[in-house]
């Protein structure tokens, strides 16, 4: 599947649309893929989780997260705007990020995957 | 290192016949339909319980029309959720990228099994296909040619666990089954992966134990630091898509806690026809229950077309293509390259550098289809042909008998001075002390790593061969192609009862630079030969590994031992040498024979005792 990850990050970019509400400090990922069934969006612990493993962002970062399955909206909603701005920068570079991580990981050997642990680990509960 | 000519130089219209890659048949390949829908579900087996699968069909298919259909059963999740974001871009079967699609857009609806006791399947297992877990297989083609889209026609395939679960498949002989299809898999896991040479590979057991509890509990954590890629990419197992919630999930990993796994439950075995006893659950069991050798005649009875394939660098299982060649009756087509465990690397030790591998997995699965298509069509195949690589030729080979033609061994000596040719002694005394070297290793990127998923790099031996025992031969006068299991022959005495041998078969280039060729192993307590025919036909010396046979050691004393090395194809140019390289364990991947004392082996090479290592060459 690895010819695939070239073309990630452009698919990301096509199907996730995203919206800087500047004043009301949120973002929207509009995700439109219609074949996404119920659940496929993520919990707000996921979209927490993409944001912070994904993006960089730390964990001390406050945010709301109302995911809306039917509309196929999902929305970060920051409470300061120092925050706000952390958040908009990684979500513009995110999507490079997600493709960048997946295209080291199949080529890292066992064993040395320093980067890796540092990036934390993902709820694994369901 | 030098390395020789690349394989792409050679298309001359001999190396396209030979190679089974290009011997595809366009009009068995169609791009029929463009998109597949995929559905999951359960259904239920004969005693209640429920499997999951995943069926994938081409979108646009006429009302009422009729496909054959692809049956995949695995024991690591048939398929994947996805984390976010990669779940919003690619579907749950994207882990057998290309395979759905390829299938798919042919005509064939695709069906992703979690096999008992997995994934999102119901029930437990105490050992990997047991008699449930095959019998499950006719269950569930039942299901598939009662479906409306059914043409009442199945095909298997799978690579490793997978390809162990097609094969089991078919000795259930169900008459809607038309064609088998396995890589990297085996008859005979005590040999092919467990006990490889009856020595206890306990790396590769205990991690791909350890992988499968992970699996069943669907948890991915563990994988961050093997495969970091799959612990980014999968949540775990895809629930059925009615299970909103993942409550069916949760009943059905509870319901996995039953589970039994292979390294807790072997540390007492040693011999092939040990018994297995699992005390928890009152069942005891041997080997043999595991190994599909026992149902030849059921694979034979529908003559279905076979279609086995492995590599040369992984595991026993180019042995096993070898011996499935030979036994089975079936229409056959056998492979055998030079790729790591599954292809998706290459392996080829004279190109450590390479990071494409040929074929690609798209070119792979288009072959793969093209057999199927043509089996189903049923246009008289009725050959048995096997395809192999000849390494550092680089060439692809065709023969309808194994060994092929042109085939003979020939005879080289070990030596003084650690030489070796084909002069047999003379003198009439003559050994090599060698004190066992127990921190001699393979890496984890060996052979018997490779099922684990790991890539295969043993291509360099110059380092490690300064631990070894090892006889060189002077440079080849000309070039020589070995093809077939070359067999060793060791009198030798050694101070303690118990041991190993760990041989290897190398090439030295012109600047000393030595590169893996193949290996053989045997603990030595297993060195009787038997006389008795093997279960399965093998082209090397036959050790029973039973208990009966047992030869402990007496110290001191001189012995013989005589086994075979993993089948391989190479080619050794003009100018290099060949070299025996001999060890006494391989630290990392094999349990320490003895567990403790530092022996000392003593191996005869003189004219009444001459150790010997028989080469299989093609004469050109």
């Amino acid at each position: 599947m690895e010819e695939l990850y070239p073309k990630l990050s452009d698919s990301l970019k096509k199907v996730v649309e995203i919206i800087e509400v500047e004043d009301q400090l949120k973002i929207e990922l509009r995700v439109k893929n219609k074949d996404l069934l119920p659940g496929d969006l993520g919990s707000p612990t996921e979209v927490k989780e993409m944001i912070r493993i994904f993006g960089g962002v730390s964990k001390d970062i406050i945010m709301e997260i109302i995911v809306d399955e039917k509309a196929k909206i999902i929305t970060v909603k920051l409470q300061k705007r120092e925050a706000f701005e952390i958040v908009k920068n990684a979500m513009r570079t995110i999507w490079e990020r997600v493709a960048d991580l997946l295209e080291k990981a199949i080529s890292t050997e066992p064993g040395k995957n320093d980067e890796f642990r540092a990036l934390g680990d993902f709820n694994e509960s369901y | 290192m030098n390395e020789p000519m690349e394989q792409n130089n050679l298309v001359d219209s001999e190396d396209q016949e030979n190679n089974p890659f290009q011997q595809r048949d366009e009009d068995y390949f169609q791009q029929i339909y463009e998109d597949y829908s995929v559905s999951s579900t359960h259904i239920t087996m004969r005693d209640g319980v429920k499997i999951a699968l995943t069926l994938c069909l081409p979108k646009g298919l006429s009302s009422g029309a009729k496909v054959p259909t692809l049956l995949y059963q695995t024991r690591y999740q048939r398929t994947h959720h996805l984390r976010i974001p990669y779940r919003w871009v690619w579907n749950e079967t994207v882990s057998h990228y290309p395979k759905t699609e390829l299938f798919t857009a042919n005509g064939y609806a695709v069906v992703y099994v979690d096999v008992r006791g997995c994934g999102a399947s119901y029930g437990s297992r105490y050992a990997p296909f047991s008699e449930d877990e095959v019998k499950d297989g006719s269950d569930i083609v039942d299901w598939i040619i009662g479906q409306s889209w059914s043409d009442g026609n199945v095909v298997t395939n799978g690579i490793s666990y997978t390809g162990f679960t097609a094969e089991w498949l078919a000795t259930n002989n169900h008459p809607s089954m038309k064609s088998v299809m396995m890589g990297h898999s085996g008859w005979d896991p005590y040999l092919n992966l467990i006990f490889p040479g009856g020595c206890f590979c306990t790396l590769f057991i205990q991690v791909w134990s350890f992988a499968g509890k992970q699996m069943d509990k669907s948890i991915m954590k563990e994988f961050k630091t093997i495969v970091p890629d799959r612990w980014l990419l999968w949540k775990g197992v895809k629930p059925v898509q009615s299970d909103f919630n993942y409550s069916q999930l949760k009943e059905a990993i509870k319901e996995h806690e039953e589970n039994l796994y292979v390294f807790d439950n072997i540390s007492d075995v040693n011999y092939r026809d040990d018994i297995i006893s699992l005390k928890d659950i009152g069942i005891e069991m041997m080997f043999d229950s595991l190994s599909i050798y026992r149902y030849q005649k059921e694979l034979e009875k529908l003559n279905i077309p076979v279609y086995g394939w492995g590599s040369w660098l992984d595991a026993d299982f180019s042995n096993m293509v070898i011996s499935r060649f030979l036994s089975l009756s079936n229409p056959q087509i056998a492979i055998i390259g030079d790729w790591n465990h599954g292809a998706h690397l290459p392996a080829n030790p004279f190109y450590p550098s390479r990071t494409d591998v040929i074929p690609s997995p798209r070119d792979r699965i288009k072959t793969e289809i093209s057999f199927f298509n043509k089996c189903l069509k049923r246009d008289g195949f009725n050959s048995k042909t096997i395809y192999y690589y000849t390494m550092g030729e680089e060439r692809w080979k065709k023969s309808h008998i194994w060994p092929p033609l042109g085939h003979s061994f020939q005879r080289w000596y070990l030596q003084k001075d650690n030489g070796l040719n084909t002069l047999r002694p003379e003198e009439n005394d003559g050994a090599d002390d060698y004190k066992i070297n127990f921190r001699t290793s393979t890496g984890i990127f060996n052979r018997w790593m490779g099922p684990a998923g790991l890539p295969i790099k043993i291509s360099s031996r110059t380092k490690e061969d300064k631990k070894l025992l090892t006889y060189t031969s002077l440079p080849l006068e000309n070039d020589l192609e070995i093809t077939g299991n070359p067999i060793i022959t060791l009198y030798f005495s050694s101070t303690h009862e118990d041991g190993a041998f760990f041989v290897y078969l190398e090439d030295v280039d012109e600047e000393g630079e030595v590169t893996y060729l193949t290996e053989g192993l045997l603990r030595v307590i297993h060195r009787k030969l038997s006389i008795e025919n093997p279960p399965y036909k093998i082209l090397i010396p036959y050790h029973t590994y039973m208990k009966k046979d047992a030869l402990p050691l007496v110290p001191n004393e001189l012995t013989q031992a005589k086994f075979g090395l993993q089948a391989t194809s190479v080619y050794v140019r003009k100018g290099h040498s060949l070299r025996v390289a001999i060890a006494g364990a391989d630290k990392d991947t094999f349990m320490r024979y003895p567990a403790e004392g530092k022996p000392i082996v003593s191996i005869e090479r003189n004219s009444k005792n001459p150790s010997f290592i028989d080469i299989p060459i093609i004469e050109r």
